[in-house]
């Protein structure tokens, strides 16, 4: 028999960035909030230490700090004609658990979308017209606008303490940025990162071929910096741990450097750890909540009952809460019906291997997670896609976040797997091989759903998340056309040997592309194909709000990150300024 | 962006003045060095056959050559077997609930089998293809032990259930796992795997080097087990 | 946290103190090496950058550069008050960069800049391999209290939670070995009076360092004296 607590202002479900930011503004109002994370707590000391941190086989290869697959999998097929199966080890993807969540484990890279992205239907119709896209495609507008989020956008990148170069101040292009950026209101809080020689290289080139590099803008920083938090964060160190790992000189912009201990000193808010949410319990109408359901790690059940349910759980795990709690109706591909699991996307990733030779000495291990240099010349809609046929782009990235030896050992085309041959020319490509990245597009399908697998289940008894995805013909046309570009850049560096390997189909579940899984609960002005109002706000219960990448209608070029960010903020205020005066409907 | 006024200076220093720091590093280490393979054997989970196949099989995947020892002598048959004995080879990283069935190649592994028992089937199973223990994978001269290994990557074998190319991928990636990862999982010895690569190990404070372009880097690798603070012999669980 | 009013006093107090302490120093330094109690293992070769270097490190220049030897002797070791550093084995490209800093002003010292001032550039560089090369056998470390020396190995090894300040071996190595070729300066064998005191510089201002500046200002007065006793007596590498 579930025991119930006493009741509380509001729930949160799952305390990453989402999470600890809405409690803090919220517990911060005056409300009781209290934060249900499945995983354990953890902290920069001792958790996040050196040398111990520094640990490849634990923590990128047994992916020490993601989600546990042996509790809690999700199965994937690439179409709905197959039958799902269980992803029985993360690759492809890792969703990370555990106080913090998928900040602490994250590289940095903080990117905002372009104005256009916000209304891509309306845009791409209106410059293309709407031959230009393949009958399944489903992009949608977002319902909230660039020029509404910016300043929310602002306030997070000054809470991260986000490290760059200004290219478009209030309209004005500036010298040292991305000139093709949408407009900001104020410079980056902190100077860009240092660049490797590898992005120096790139630099050189893609100015050559007349494109326009930048630093990518980094959560990891380039200095001291005390947000507006009153937390103080130090310089990275480029020590090639970033992505999969913490950080062990609080250095990284994570929930536990920017917000969290300002979270826990606020006798308002209570951080329950290993409690596993079982669902979001609703009234008798199926129109408001009453509060979760609960498991402890002894296995005990709780009711929590409260006024406000924040699901704050990363992207797949809210869309999957939702289904299983019954809020929204589920959508189904055949007759395009239902909206919880519509526009899942994904990030269409591809490589350009770049053997640069032996007297090229890149030292690619010395990274931050986001010291790449970029060009933007080629992400989303920044180029004239009339003739090309498709839509989409990728911005092309060269710099490494890391060379760690189990995950990293190039070797040049025509190298067996293995033997002699093998062993000889990883030795001599090791220090001399840059990898360029091309981060895509991935641009929502008909096919392409979440919902609840009918056979597997996870350790509390309840339906897997079932994945249904492949790229579109769409974003593979668009692969393919930019990696082209993208090689081009890297015989101008003078390689030796140029790998151009675009993006092809079917997705693979086997090896790591990208955690950038978006949609399944997306936001929009048109109950019909939406989970939730421009403010994350469920049209079905709105004493639910769902917070996540799950709320974007497709992704774009960039990570999307800052942007979920932007809307946290966004939402609080919401929350703050108008939900909490007068609870109900803000649509 | 250094934080010096002198950083153009002291960049000048760098190249002018420090290229090498250990000679030793770049040379080699002869394989002899690392000793006899067949000591310091850990005993958790492989049998004498299938630590036998393993060490042969192993040192075709990543051989010794005249200046770099291979994934023999680096203790990579030491690894597999720690790996085998614990979490992972017990399968506790795997999400392992049923139906099994056979699935798409982009569904990934879906064999009932644990790592752990992966290994043990397939072993069992090759070392019964041969005739007799005197005519045994690891008695083959080389090129037959590779055209070998071929097949089985092949997937042209079938190994008491197993697709051999599944079971070859299973074994050359704990290769590759057991060769670069840190020392402290019981491979890699003596760091050789990152001495031949150039890779510095677990600290890596980089702060004032990685604007320094083309400097070559070259410091005695440092593992885990190099910090005061590590008090463990090798790991077996593999990190859970 | 001092307040704003008295940092401005005790800034001003401690250059003093600096000042004052090298010049009962230097006054009472005798100019042979009768009160060396340490064995210096002399250079296996004299190369003539040595040559400049060792004479430098006698005599000082015609440009005016005080004999390195006064203060912190021909083995490096200077009186072990811990006034002055230990500079025996040190990274070659930490003290170049230090003494570059010092002429800059960049460190300030109103002892050292004047010498590094009058050194050339090629002068630095000689000097700082001459320092970094020697390697003398340390004299005992004096005893440390337990509960000190535990408490310093704790934050030296795992950092301190509550201050926000990460172990100092994540970028000093292990046990405060150093990083030669990025210039990160051992800390292991050091005095600690000295390692205290550079803590002091970074709070303050007087020394200019992006990834000291936070952590020598959260560290409390305690855990510097225990940090500072612990990698005194931390055990320094072999020489390689």
């Amino acid at each position: 028999m579930p025991q119930t607590l006493k009741e509380v202002d509001v729930v949160v479900i799952g305390v990453g960035f989402a999470g600890s930011i809405l409690a803090k503004e919220l517990a911060a109002s005056g409300l009781t909030v209290v934060g249900l994370e499945r995983g354990h707590s953890r902290h920069s000391v001792p958790d996040f230490q050196a040398p111990a941190i520094h640990d490849e086989l634990k923590y990128s290869i047994r992916k020490g700090m993601m989600q546990d697959v042996t509790r809690e999998a999700m199965t994937f097929r690439n179409h709905y004609r197959e039958v799902a199966l269980p992803m029985r080890q993360w690759e492809a993807f890792l969703p990370g658990t555990g106080l913090g969540g998928c900040g602490v484990h994250w590289n940095g890279q903080a990117w905002r979308y372009h104005e256009e992205e916000f209304v891509y239907k309306t845009h791409i119709e209106q410059r293309y017209g709407k031959k230009i896209l393949d009958p399944d495609l489903r992009i949608q507008d977002w319902g909230v606008t660039y020029q509404e989020l910016e300043p929310y956008y602002d306030r997070f990148e000054y809470l991260l303490g986000v490290c760059g170069k200004a290219g478009n101040l209030n309209g004005k292009i500036e010298p040292g940025g991305n000139a093709l950026e949408a407009p900001r209101s104020r410079e980056y809080p902190n100077p860009p990162m240092k660049e490797q020689y590898s992005g120096a290289l790139f630099r050189k080139a893609a100015v050559d071929l007349g494109y326009h590099p930048f630093l990518q803008p980094s959560a990891n920083m380039t200095r001291p910096y005390t947000n507006p938090e009153g937390m103080t964060l130090n310089p990275c160190a480029y020590c090639g741990f970033c992505e999969r790992y913490g950080c062990e000189h609080f250095a990284k912009a994570s929930p536990q450097t920017v917000i969290l201990p300002v979270l826990m000193k606020n006798p308002n808010f209570e951080l329950r750890t290993e409690s596993q949410v079982l669902k979001i319990n609703l009234d008798s109408t199926g129109k408001k909540a009453t509060g979760v359901s609960y498991m402890d790690a002894q296995g005990r059940e709780f009711e929590q009952p409260a006024s406000l349910v924040l699901l704050t759980a990363f992207a797949l795990n809210d869309v999957r809460m939702l289904l299983l709690s019954g809020i929204g109706k589920p959508y189904d591909p055949a007759t395009e019906t239902g909206v919880v699991g519509r526009n899942y996307a994904y990030q269409t990733q591809s490589y350009v291997p770049t053997f640069l030779g032996e007297d090229v000495h890149l030292n690619s291990y010395m990274a931050g997670g986001a010291s790449g240099t970029v060009i933007d010349d080629f992400s989303v809609d920044n180029f004239d896609h009339s003739a090309l046929g498709f839509i989409g782009g990728c911005y092309v990235l060269c710099g490494s976040t890391n060379a760690r030896p189990v995950e990293f050992h190039p070797t040049p085309p025509g190298t067996p797997r293995w033997g002699s041959k093998w062993k000889d020319a990883v030795r001599r490509h090791y220090n001399h091989t840059a990898i360029f990245n091309l981060s895509g597009t991935s641009t929502s399908m008909r096919g392409n759903y979440l919902d609840l697998d009918p056979t597997y289940r996870d350790a509390w008894g309840l339906p897997l998340l079932r994945i249904t995805f492949d790229f579109p013909d769409n974003d593979v046309r668009m692969s393919r056309f930019v990696t082209h570009k993208a090689s081009e850049i890297a015989r101008q560096m003078g390689a030796k040997v140029v790998v151009d390997s675009p993006r092809t189909g079917p997705f693979t579940t086997t090896s790591y592309q990208s955690t950038h899984n978006t949609g399944g609960a997306v936001i929009g002005a048109d109950p019909s194909t939406s989970v939730a109002n421009r403010y994350c706000q469920s049209w079905d219960v709105p004493n639910v709000f769902v917070v996540g990448a799950c709320n974007y209608p497709q992704n774009s070029s960039y990570n999307p990150t800052l942007t979920l960010g932007a809307l946290i903020y966004w939402t609080a205020d919401a929350l703050k300024t108008r939900y909490l005066k007068r609870p109900g409907p803000l649509v | 962006m250094s934080d010096g006024p002198n950083s153009n200076s002291r960049r000048n220093f760098l190249r002018s003045s420090l290229v090498l720091i250990s000679t030793a590093t770049l040379a080699g280490e002869a394989p002899a060095l690392l000793g006899n393979p067949r000591a310091e054997e850990t005993h958790r989970f492989l049998n004498e056959s299938e630590r036998r196949f393993l060490l042969a099989a192993v040192d075709r995947l990543i051989p010794a050559d005249e200046r770099w020892p291979g994934a023999a002598e680096a203790g990579v048959v030491n690894y597999i077997d720690l790996q085998m004995a614990g979490a992972w080879g017990r399968g506790e990283i795997m999400y392992r609930h049923g139906p099994f069935r056979k699935g798409t190649p982009t569904q990934g592994y879906q064999l009932e089998y644990t790592p752990a028992e992966l290994f043990r089937r397939s072993i069992l199973a090759i070392n019964a293809h041969f005739a007799s223990p005197a005519k045994s994978f690891d008695q083959l001269p080389s090129e037959e032990k590779d055209a070998y290994l071929s097949s089985l990557e092949k997937g042209d074998i079938d190994l008491d259930g197993v697709p051999s190319n599944t079971f070859f991928d299973f074994l050359l990636q704990h290769t590759v796992e057991g060769f670069f990862s840190d020392p402290i999982y019981g491979g890699n010895k003596n760091k050789i795997a990152w001495k031949m690569i150039g890779f510095p190990g677990a600290y890596a404070d980089y702060h004032d080097l990685i604007d320094k372009h083309g400097v070559e880097f070259h410091r005695e690798p440092l593992s885990i087990a190099d910090g005061p603070g590590y008090h463990s012999m090798t790991s077996t669980t593999g990190g859970k | 946290m001092t307040k704003i009013h008295s940092t401005v006093r005790v800034k001003s107090v401690l250059s003093m103190a600096v000042v004052f302490v090298a010049i009962i120093i230097v006054a009472s330094y005798p100019a042979a090496q009768t009160s060396v109690s340490n064995k210096t293992i002399p250079n296996k070769s004299i190369s003539n950058e040595s040559q400049i270097a060792v004479r430098i490190v006698a005599e000082g220049t015609t440009r005016g550069a005080v004999a390195c030897a006064r203060c912190h002797g021909f083995d490096g070791a200077s009186d072990g008050s811990g006034a002055f550093p230990r500079l025996d084995g040190q990274s070659a490209q930490y003290l170049a960069d230090q003494l570059r800093r010092f002429a800059s002003g960049d460190r300030q010292n109103a002892l050292m800049q004047p010498i590094a001032k009058a050194l050339k550039d090629d002068e630095i560089g000689a000097v700082a391999q001459y320092y970094a090369n020697v390697h003398t056998v340390p004299l005992p470390s004096r005893p440390v209290p337990a509960q000190l020396r535990d408490r310093g190995k704790q934050v030296a090894e795992v950092g301190d939670l509550s201050v926000r300040v990460q172990a100092c071996e994540s970028c000093h190595g292990p046990n405060g070995e150093g990083e030669p070729v990025s210039g990160v300066p051992y800390l292991g064998g050091q005095y600690s009076h000295y390692i205290s005191l550079q803590i002091q510089m970074f709070r303050q201002g007087y020394r200019k360092s992006q990834q000291m500046i936070v952590p020598a200002h959260n560290l409390s007065e305690q855990d510097i004296t225990a940090v500072a006793a612990y990698f005194e007596q931390a055990p320094r590498p072999a020489v390689k």
